[in-house]
């Protein structure tokens, strides 16, 4: 196989108009570039090529609508135009690739050049095949939304200006951002793949401290719509938390019941999807991770892995948790997959080639690192206020930081909670405590399933995740962490 | 790397990890050439159109030129122009010019010139004691062994007053470099060799890596009597390996072991190649499993043992001898072969073809062994098609002078959905074999340019 080598971006050069645009609109130039413009710049690219073969090229174009804000003082409120353009060129097996961020004559012309400089240092292939291209339907979810693309900056400035004040009203410092985002992103080729899927995304996430930086609350979310999220709530959440921190106490690290809010169920959860080979089935065949099975060449795929009530699975169409419906790199749609059907594993990821051969099957299945975790239908859920009334003593955790995998086959991670920890006596909270390192694996936490909330989208922005908050036994915290 | 079905039969786990990993991201590359979606299409058609990438690519400027590499700082780095240099050369050739020569891999003048431009800038005055093995590398790599030499000598002479170990290994890593350059040098390296076991049983390591370094060289000459001389030279070596060096270097002694195993089989003597590896079983202790992984025996099983016939639903090309084989009478050489990774075989249909040149009229008979897999190339296809496929691919469009057997495989599914044979015939395979003309397995081996020697050798002494 050809692999491909990356030549650096060339310094943007293009002037890009500060005009908002309508989707619906044909506009020839704007904050991003429309499904026209994609095909207008790929048949330029195109145009210049030389010496024939197949091109292909990937386009992420991209208006960004940010507003920060730190120690309770508007920081910065912008508007970022990006252009990542990526062009592979393969000419007999031999592949190249160049990337840029331009769009003129002279920046294409570079990177086609570089492209196919890069490739005539990899061997070609001996043989090609004549093979008609046959394109594959995408589903289409909704991830577009007019009122978050017009968020101009005003408004950005007005949200976050109403975010700051709860806590500057109540001599707090408050940090976070704001941003709303609208990409036009292409994936073309010379075989005759054409996907372009315009989407808008918001994100908003803030932090609210003491002056002596002893107490802190955190709160945030993304989605593709501004009507999906409340920012007053979540500015109200990370203030309150915030409060009900001050002055923590230190408590015995061990192992405790514990409340993991959907923020932290993700952060714990989240090694196993993004981890690539984890859930890639040929990997795992060969032993790594959790799920490979007893010898090499089997996996766990038809055993229980985890808790009998859990389902994971991806979803372009999930009403909270859509995304886009194909790969950005090669184009191969996302279909509906259930990962884990009530904790049974039922699907790993492959590509075409490993279906083909090992599957006997045509279709890839490729693992989108969005997806969401719930309760199986007919299970029971319960609110975070029923499992703290349930708890004798325990432990309510936020969110998990600086989440480090120890060892993939049993995926033991450690990291640190932060920005909320309570601890929970006779069924109430009973006051604030300082934060742990802790060691554990998403795979024990979860067959240690004691109660299971309900899934809520959380904050992982260029993801779609939807996680519930869960009340597990004998969560390990191994000390105490000066993390705040 | 090849891959074919029968890694899994092999005691290797590695292999099939290098197997599986090599043949998912091969496949990749297919894909990635298509860069589309395929839906599937069961319906039986034509063979696929098959394209010969006859032309070469040219550089931007039109020629391979020699280059300066200016921004280079060490002699090393020179050195290391030789596999850019070599690569962009071999790239464009067709069609098994992709891969080095035989034997002497004698490097392209161009390559050549160019590692001269690079390290003309350097000189052994100058040079530092620790880039003087890159420097003497690079001087091998340019056709300059006087120079070469003189950077070695000016390394000993900084190393002069280190200890044992360290002007051991100083040793071995010039000795390394004559056997590594193209052509190897024996004389140069037997030369520093001398010197290496003049420092005795403190540079046992040492000199067991040595030894075996330059085993393997007459193994791809099929010097049988300098490999068997250095063997036991690298045994010898071995055996002096004191306390926590023994464990240290177990899967090196492994090694040996097992490349003496190798020899035996080759001189005809499988029970004795069992019988090594047994003993290594019993000194290597504790067997770690990577220790065990390199001595699994299989390969050895068959020798001397009446070659098992092979099982095909079709035969194509079998000649006058019919679909029988081995064939009664005449030298076989069984291959296995997959399109798992096709591009992998290349360098072995190489060999292929000039045995059957050389040897195809005196009575040598080459078959290559493959399954239906449920698929071609990109797409599903029937078995039948596949079959025809097949048959296209190794006869019409390789054009090789081979017979080929088919199995038409039943494919069954596991309770997790991959398939797997209900009936897997040849189970026998373990590696590519030559049979007598009274179908007595005489050699099971690797086909490829390192050990094309052995096999025609043995060939002709069958014939």
């Amino acid at each position: 196989m050809s692999s491909t080598i990356i030549s650096p971006a060339r310094p943007r050069s293009r002037p890009i108009s500060d005009a908002p645009i309508s989707l619906l609109a044909s506009a020839t130039s704007g904050e991003f570039l429309s499904q026209e413009e994609c095909k207008a710049v790929f048949d330029r690219i195109v145009g210049m090529t030389t010496g024939g073969g197949y091109t292909r090229v990937n386009i992420i174009s991209r208006w960004s609508g940010a507003a920060k804000w730190a120690r309770t003082r508007m920081h910065v409120v912008s508007d970022t135009h990006t252009l990542y353009l990526r062009i592979t060129r393969i000419i007999r097996g031999a592949s190249g690739s160049a990337v840029t961020n331009r769009v003129d004559d002279d920046g294409l012309g570079q990177a086609i050049r570089d492209a196919e400089e890069a490739l005539t240092v990899r061997m070609e292939s001996f043989e090609s095949i004549a093979d008609p291209f046959i394109d594959e339907p995408i589903l289409h979810p909704t991830l577009w939304d007019d009122p978050t693309y017009a968020f101009g900056a005003e408004a950005r400035t007005t949200l976050v200006q109403s975010l700051m004040r709860g806590a500057d009203d109540r001599g707090l410092l408050s940090a976070g951002t704001v941003r709303m985002a609208g990409d036009g992103n292409a994936t073309i080729d010379t075989e005759g793949l054409f996907r372009y899927y315009p989407t808008t995304s918001v994100e908003c996430s803030m932090t609210v401290r003491d002056p002596k930086g002893t107490a802190s609350g955190w709160a945030g979310v993304n989605h593709y719509a501004l009507s999906k999220i409340d920012p007053t709530t979540l500015a109200a959440t990370a203030l309150d938390k915030c409060v009900r921190m001050a002055n923590p106490s230190a408590v015995e690290p061990g192992r405790y019941t514990v409340i993991l809010e959907p923020q932290a169920v993700a952060d714990l959860f989240d090694p196993i999807v993004l981890d690539p080979r984890v859930m890639d089935r040929p990997s795992v065949e060969l032993g790594y991770g959790p799920f490979a099975g007893s010898k090499i060449g089997w996996t766990k795929i038809g055993e229980r892995v985890l808790d009998a009530r859990l389902m994971f699975r991806s979803d372009p169409m999930d009403p909270d948790g859509g995304f886009i419906p194909y790969d950005q790199g090669i184009g191969t749609p996302y279909q509906p997959v259930e990962w884990i059907d009530r904790g049974v594993l039922r699907q790993l990821a492959y590509e075409k080639p490993y279906a083909l051969q090992a599957l006997n099957l045509d279709k890839a299945l490729p693992n989108p690192r969005s997806y969401r975790l719930s309760a199986a239908p007919g299970v029971a859920t319960s609110s975070v206020e029923a499992m703290i009334a349930h708890t004798q003593r325990g432990i309510l955790v936020t969110r998990l930081s600086g989440v480090e995998l120890i060892d993939p086959k049993s995926m033991l991670c450690t990291g640190y909670t932060r920005d909320g920890l309570w601890l929970i006596e006779h069924g109430k909270i009973t006051k604030p405590i300082k934060n742990f390192r802790f060691t554990e694996s998403p795979m024990f936490v979860l067959n240690k399933l004691e109660e299971i909330g309900v899934p809520q989208r959380i904050f992982t922005p260029g993801r779609a995740v939807v996680v519930p908050p869960v009340r597990v036994a004998d969560f390990s915290f191994t000390s105490l962490a000066d993390a705040v | 790397m090849r891959c074919n079905r029968t890694m899994w039969m092999t005691d290797t786990t590695e292999d099939v990890s290098k197997c599986l990993r090599v043949s998912a991201t091969m496949m990749l590359g297919v894909l990635m050439f298509v860069g589309s979606i395929r839906s599937a299409n069961a319906q039986a058609s034509a063979p696929p159109t098959m394209h010969a990438n006859n032309a070469p690519l040219t550089t931007r400027t039109g020629q391979h030129v020699p280059h300066t590499f200016a921004s280079y700082t060490t002699p090393k780095q020179c050195d290391q122009v030789k596999l850019w240099s070599e690569s962009i050369y071999w790239r464009a050739r067709r069609p098994d010019t992709t891969y080095y020569p035989r034997t002497g891999r004698r490097y392209q003048q161009v390559t050549i010139d160019s590692v001269r431009a690079c390290i003309s800038r350097f000189s052994i005055a100058t040079t530092a004691p620790t880039e003087l093995l890159g420097l003497g590398q690079a001087y091998l790599t340019a056709a300059s062994p006087i120079q070469a030499d003189s950077a070695f000598q000016a390394l000993l002479r900084a190393v002069a007053k280190d200890s044992v170990r360290g002007r051991a290994w100083v040793l071995y890593q010039i000795v390394k470099a004559y056997l590594d350059a193209a052509p190897p040098q024996l004389t140069d390296a037997e030369r520093y060799l001398t010197q290496l076991d003049a420092l005795g049983s403190r540079a046992a390591a040492e000199r067991m890596l040595a030894h075996r370094t330059l085993a393997d060289r007459a193994q791809v000459r099929d010097s049988v009597s300098l490999w068997e001389r250095e063997l036991n030279a690298s045994r010898t070596a071995m055996h002096e390996l004191q306390g926590d060096l023994q464990r240290e270097y177990a899967p090196a002694s492994a090694e040996v072991y097992r490349a003496t195993a190798e020899l035996r089989a080759r001189q005809g003597n499988a029970p004795a190649a069992l019988a090594i590896l047994d003993t290594a079983r019993r000194e290597l202790v504790p067997l770690r499993p990577s220790v065990e992984e390199i001595l699994g025996n299989r390969r050895f099983e068959n020798l001397g043992k009446p070659q098992p016939s092979v099982d095909a639903t079709h035969w194509f090309n079998v000649g006058s001898t019919g679909s029988v084989r081995p064939t009664p009478g005449k030298v076989n050489y069984l291959m296995e072969v997959s399109l798992i990774s096709p591009q992998g075989y290349y360098e072995a249909f190489g060999v292929v073809r000039r045995l059957m040149a050389k040897y195809g009229a005196r009575g040598l008979d080459v078959t290559l062994m493959i399954r239906t897999e449920g698929y071609f190339r990109r797409r599903l296809v029937p078995a039948d098609t596949e079959v025809a496929n097949i048959r296209h691919y190794y006869l019409d469009f390789l054009k090789l002078p081979i017979t080929l057997a088919v199995w038409k495989t039943d494919l069954g599914k596991r309770d997790d959905g991959r398939v797997e044979p209900r009936v897997f015939p040849n189970t026998w395979f373990v590696g590519d074999v030559i049979v007598d003309r009274k179908g007595i397995a005489r050699l099971t081996t690797l086909t490829d340019r390192d050990h094309e020697a052995v096999i025609e050798d043995v060939i002709e002494s069958l014939l």
